[in-house]
């Protein structure tokens, strides 16, 4: 390999490191919004069942949404509103939901100047298999509106999409 | 370099020309048991279009994770399900790829002209446990192609 390919190889790598590390230390809103949302996921995740860890994990999801969100399930369920609504199910359901993970993938950001945002995604349920036994996925795909409020954005509308008609 | 060249062109082949996938559960049995590995073309639509009995890649928000069904009707044609069989224009379809049948019923739709109906082969499952419908042509990702 010679030198000048060397020195190529070396600045677009260097490059790289420099626009990854710009972004993670000054991120702008879209990946502000993608962290917020991975890190929803990651709390959504913890497992716990005690009652002081059940307390302080919804009190951590809570921040995640506005105080007036809606959330469409659809299926012909009726929607629910409220922040306290969603968390008080969210902890009622904490038992079963521990038997999954969710992962957010494809989270796709169209910002809406000066402090809204439309996203699109796919919820990804992956159920925990005991020794021996097969995983499986249940994924849903996503719409959710999100607003920023105090430097920090939350969920304000969240409704399934169905791809098929 | 060439190592560097030939991990550059798998790289781009399979994030964005052969996408590997894996299926997870039964909805297109026995055509593909669950938990096999497949391979999505996503240049098979570049210069034409789905047609009848194609196995497709849907895509949800985007490409990470897919659906795989079947085309069964294509645009302009009307589509229903009457006692377990597929019906286009009116007239049932053989689908040899059909093993299994409970009686599904679904009022006829007409298909618009970028919809495709697509569906499982596994038509053994209840109705209420398969997904499937009417698809906008921008969802489909390519051709399942082995």
């Amino acid at each position: 390999m010679s030198r000048r390919v060397i020195a190529g190889l070396t600045v677009i790598a260097v490059a790289v490191i420099a626009v990854r590390a710009w972004r993670s230390w000054w991120p702008d809103d879209k990946r502000q919004i993608q962290n917020r949302l991975y890190a929803f996921a990651d709390d959504f995740n913890e497992s716990t069942t005690d009652g002081l860890g059940t307390v302080a994990r919804a009190a951590r999801l809570a921040t995640y949404f506005t105080e007036d969100v809606v959330v469409e399930l659809g299926q012909g369920s009726p929607p629910i509103h409220g922040r306290e609504t969603l968390i008080g199910m969210a902890s009622r359901l904490q038992l079963r939901t521990a038997a999954f993970t969710l992962e957010l993938l494809d989270v796709n950001v169209d910002l809406r100047p000066p402090a809204e945002a439309e996203v699109r995604l796919t919820a990804a349920f992956r159920r925990l298999g005991g020794a021996g036994s097969e995983g499986s996925i249940e994924a849903q795909e996503m719409s959710l509106r999100m607003i920023k409020g105090n430097g920090e954005w939350r969920i304000s509308h969240v409704a399934t999409v169905e791809p098929f008609r | 370099m060439r190592i560097v060249a030939l991990a550059a062109v798998a790289f781009i082949t399979f994030k964005w020309l052969l996408i590997p996938i894996r299926t997870d559960g039964p909805s297109m049995q026995p055509t593909y048991e669950s938990n096999s590995l497949k391979i999505v073309n996503r240049l098979s639509y570049a210069f034409g279009k789905p047609s009848r009995g194609d196995v497709v890649a849907i895509r949800l928000a985007g490409p990470s994770l897919v659906i795989v069904k079947r085309v069964v009707g294509v645009p302009g044609e009307r589509v229903a399900f009457a006692g377990g069989a597929l019906h286009i224009n009116g007239v049932p379809l053989d689908e040899p790829y059909v093993h299994n049948r409970r009686p599904w019923d679904r009022a006829e739709v007409t298909l618009g002209p970028r919809e495709y109906f697509v569906v499982g082969d596994n038509r053994g499952m209840l109705q209420s446990n398969h997904k499937f419908g009417v698809v906008d042509e921008e969802r489909i990702l390519g051709k399942v192609v082995f």
